[in-house]
């Protein structure tokens, strides 16, 4: 089997880009979103999840 | 996370206290447990299971579990027979473990009166040590989940036997779930199902709604039902899959049950032949329909081009004929001379000489040089275009040739396997009929799933074009007040968050892809003698391939699949689950947007591993103990003596071994009352009088 060690590099280097070049509000509301989902992501219960991201995003996008 | 010890008290058969360490040593990472079929294999797996993840560790996950019978008793049922006081009887189920440097113990346990009661809901209890202190951690189901979440866990605690499904071709999306779980993408997955929740979404359209225009909010109104009803119909086709896969299971053990017995093991074994053949001519025959539609996709608009190429080359030959290309002289050079007064031979083009009316009479042959190029132009573009038309009609022929070929072998297939059904529904033995009438109804249930997939699709298909239609519309609609325009951006944001973090994911996914291919082909090529490789193709499908010869030496090998045997197919699965516990401990070193991932070590225990793997039982047995960094094996002597017993002697990486004896009335069935192992006689049965129970025994 031949792989390509360098499609590995360019898809995730491709993904920071992506991030990067998002607007700088977009950019905060991911971190900020993504730091509530850690705590909860491997649960099954979540409910608050829901009203912490709007409170995020009512917070970032004014 | 390193196992330490895992003890047993009045769970199922194992009765009294009972305990296993694990070998904890680098260099000899496997703990062997030996035991006949039926003695306890299995439970001391959902020991390890219960103790984690309570009833649900019991029932497997997603899919029907026929491991394991009656999951609400659970207490050692001689004792729940005898007992005078229900409420201090106990089944308990103790685990050590290390994991991130913190040693915890795990308990779970249940009286006989709550079994008796409400059996389902246990609260286990997670001990810290830290720094020499030791304290009772509050949420421990929370705490286990983010160790080891439960979707990991069906990929490190399994039934060697049952594995087999990852390597199936339609489970591509277990396997990049697999993937997203085991590394960590799973945190991107659930933001962005949350970010385009109905619960994040409806919050935010109700405040756009309040202060948006009658005609705006007309539209959102019916924006939001639409999605909700996207929501529901993908609720429903996850529910869907979910009953497909248990169908598939419950066809696989009545499978197992046909290919046991003698009256229909033959016809049993021809069927899963046959299937097999279907299901790898399914597969080209999907390929070719791809193919397909590339090629008409790509080519086909050159089958309808006849009439304007036969048409524009008469034009082209027309004009040849006229000598209107290639023109013999240019305007431009005409008319550089006329205006420069001087022809090239130096005589003086003088207006009304001689001279100058024969220059002038050339011009009406004479020919424009971006004519003649865009003649010349047309004039290849034509003949390329017939080129392309006659490869493409050609190819059309021979996939179309080569899709009805595969079609009536497909037909065939069919009809042989019906003729089975036949065979076998009519056989004498009672058992026999009976499993193939449930296997007939199982079919006809999942045909009845895929057609409700298949509708659930279309229905999303159309929801999503008019949502699409629906978002260009609203968005149309400029708000005047600061308020709505507001929320439409909160709500704007929300969803251009959730398409950025799918680009995201999807390219992490893709390039965590060659990563985990060289691991699968490393395992891989340890285990398969053959010239055949696994990979995890663009689709996330795991397949195995070889090259095959080209009937024509002038041409380069061909790849193709390989029709996968259920032996190939555990091999793969167990290639894929090594490769991704390899690729979790590396974690950290490998980019990604999500800070703070650690590389994580997770042990790998598997019941009956050797039990499906037919020629590759010595390939995997010396592969096994790199499988992870710690590995449990329940193994029985049926699968273990002989090649396995050499290969895992040759490694020398069994660090800790036990046995489990039998004490009862009777010998089960088959069993043998002595174990073997490497040479040694070793009791295994021990008849009583008393309770059965199942003694862990070190050896």
């Amino acid at each position: 089997m031949t792989t390509d060690p360098d499609q590995s590099e360019r898809e995730l280097l491709r993904a920071q880009e992506i991030f990067k070049e998002a607007p700088e509000e977009h950019k905060e509301l991911i971190r900020a979103v993504l730091e509530e989902e850690r705590d909860v992501v491997n649960h099954a219960r979540r409910k608050e999840i829901y009203q912490r991201i709007c409170n995020h995003v009512k917070r970032v996008i004014k | 996370m390193k196992l330490e010890r895992l003890v047993l008290e009045n769970f199922r058969q194992f009765k009294g206290r009972q305990e296993l360490v694990f070998s904890d040593l680098d260099e000899r990472n496997v703990t062997l447990v030996h035991a006949e079929n039926g003695f306890g294999k299995t439970t001391l797996l959902k020991a390890l299971l219960w103790a984690l993840y309570g009833r649900k560790g019991l029932l497997g996950f997603g899919a029907q579990d026929q491991d394991f019978e009656r999951p609400d008793a659970i207490v050692h049922e001689g004792l729940a027979l005898s007992a005078t006081d229900p409420s201090r009887l106990f089944a308990m189920v103790e685990l050590t473990f290390v994991h991130e440097g913190d040693r915890y113990t795990l308990t779970r346990q249940l009286s006989l009166a709550q079994q008796r009661a409400a059996p389902k809901e246990t609260i286990p209890s997670l001990a810290v040590t830290r720094d020499g202190q030791t304290i009772d951690l509050p949420t421990p189901q929370r705490h286990i989940q983010a160790i080891v979440p439960d979707g990991i866990s069906k990929l490190l605690f399994f039934n060697g036997e049952r594995i087999n499904y990852l390597a199936a071709e339609r489970n591509s999306q277990q396997v990049t779930e697999a993937i997203h779980q085991m590394l960590g993408l799973s945190l991107l997955r659930t933001t962005i199902d949350d970010l385009r929740s109905q619960s994040v979404r409806g919050k935010l359209r109700a405040e756009l709604r309040d202060c948006a225009s009658d005609e705006k909010s007309a539209l959102i109104e019916r924006q939001q039902q639409l999605e909700q009803g996207i929501e529901q119909d993908r609720q429903r086709r996850r529910q869907t899959e979910a009953n497909l896969v248990a169908i598939h299971d419950e066809v696989a053990a009545i499978d197992a049950k046909l290919a046991a017995n003698r009256e229909s093991a033959a016809l049993q074994q021809r069927r899963q032949s046959l299937e097999q053949q279907r299901s790898a001519l399914g597969e080209r025959r999907d390929g070719i329909q791809q193919q397909l539609g590339k090629l008409i996709a790509e080519d086909g608009y050159t089958l309808f081009t006849g009439d304007l190429i036969r048409r524009g080359e008469e034009i082209v030959t027309r004009l040849r004929q006229e000598k209107k290309i290639p023109a013999k002289v240019q305007h431009a050079f005409l008319d550089d001379l006329l205006q420069q007064g001087t022809c090239i031979c130096g005589r003086p083009l003088a207006e009304g000489s001689p001279e100058r009316a024969k220059v002038e009479h050339l011009r009406p042959e004479a020919g424009d040089q971006a004519f003649n190029n865009a003649v010349a132009a047309l004039d290849h573009a034509m003949g390329h275009i017939k080129g392309v038309a006659k490869t493409t009609a050609e190819a059309l022929r021979r996939l179309n040739a080569e899709r009805l070929y595969i079609k009536r072998q497909i037909e065939d297939c069919e009809e042989e396997l019906n003729d089975i059904h036949n065979q076998v529904g009519v056989k004498h033995d009672d058992q026999v009929q009976q499993l193939e009438r449930q296997r007939k109804d199982l079919e006809l249930k999942e045909n009845g799933l895929h057609t409700e997939i298949g509708r659930i699709d279309r229905d999303v298909e159309t929801a999503e074009a008019e949502l699409k239609q629906l978002a260009t519309q609203i968005s149309q609609l400029q708000d005047q007040e600061e308020a709505a325009a507001r929320a439409q951006r909160r709500l704007d944001a929300v969803d251009d968050c959730a398409a950025l973090l799918e680009r995201i994911l999807e390219a992490e996914t893709q390039g965590l892809r060659p990563l985990l291919n060289d691991e699968i082909d490393s395992h891989f090529r340890r285990i398969m003698t053959k010239a055949y490789w696994a990979e995890l193709t663009e689709d996330y499908t795991l397949r195995i391939r070889k090259k095959v010869a080209p009937s024509d030496p002038d041409q380069a090998h061909q790849v193709t699949d390989v029709a996968l045997s259920t032996g190939e197919r555990t091999v793969t699965s167990l290639v894929f689950i090594a490769s991704l516990v390899a690729l979790a401990r590396k974690r950290s070193e490998i980019p990604t947007i999500l800070k703070g991932l650690s590389g994580a070590t997770y042990p790998v225990a598997i019941d009956s591993p050797f039990g499906s793997l037919s020629i590759f039982r010595e390939g995997v047995a010396r592969d096994i103990p790199e499988l992870a960094p710690q590995v449990l094996l329940l193994v029985s002597p049926e699968q273990y003596n002989g090649a396995v017993e050499q290969a895992l002697n040759a490694s020398a990486r069994v660090g800790r071994r036990y046995y489990l004896v039998y004490h009862g009335p009777t010998i089960p069935q088959r069993a043998s009352p002595d174990l073997i192992v490497n040479g040694q006689r070793l009791q295994q049965y021990v008849a009583t009088e008393g309770d059965e129970y199942t003694e862990i025994v070190s050896l």
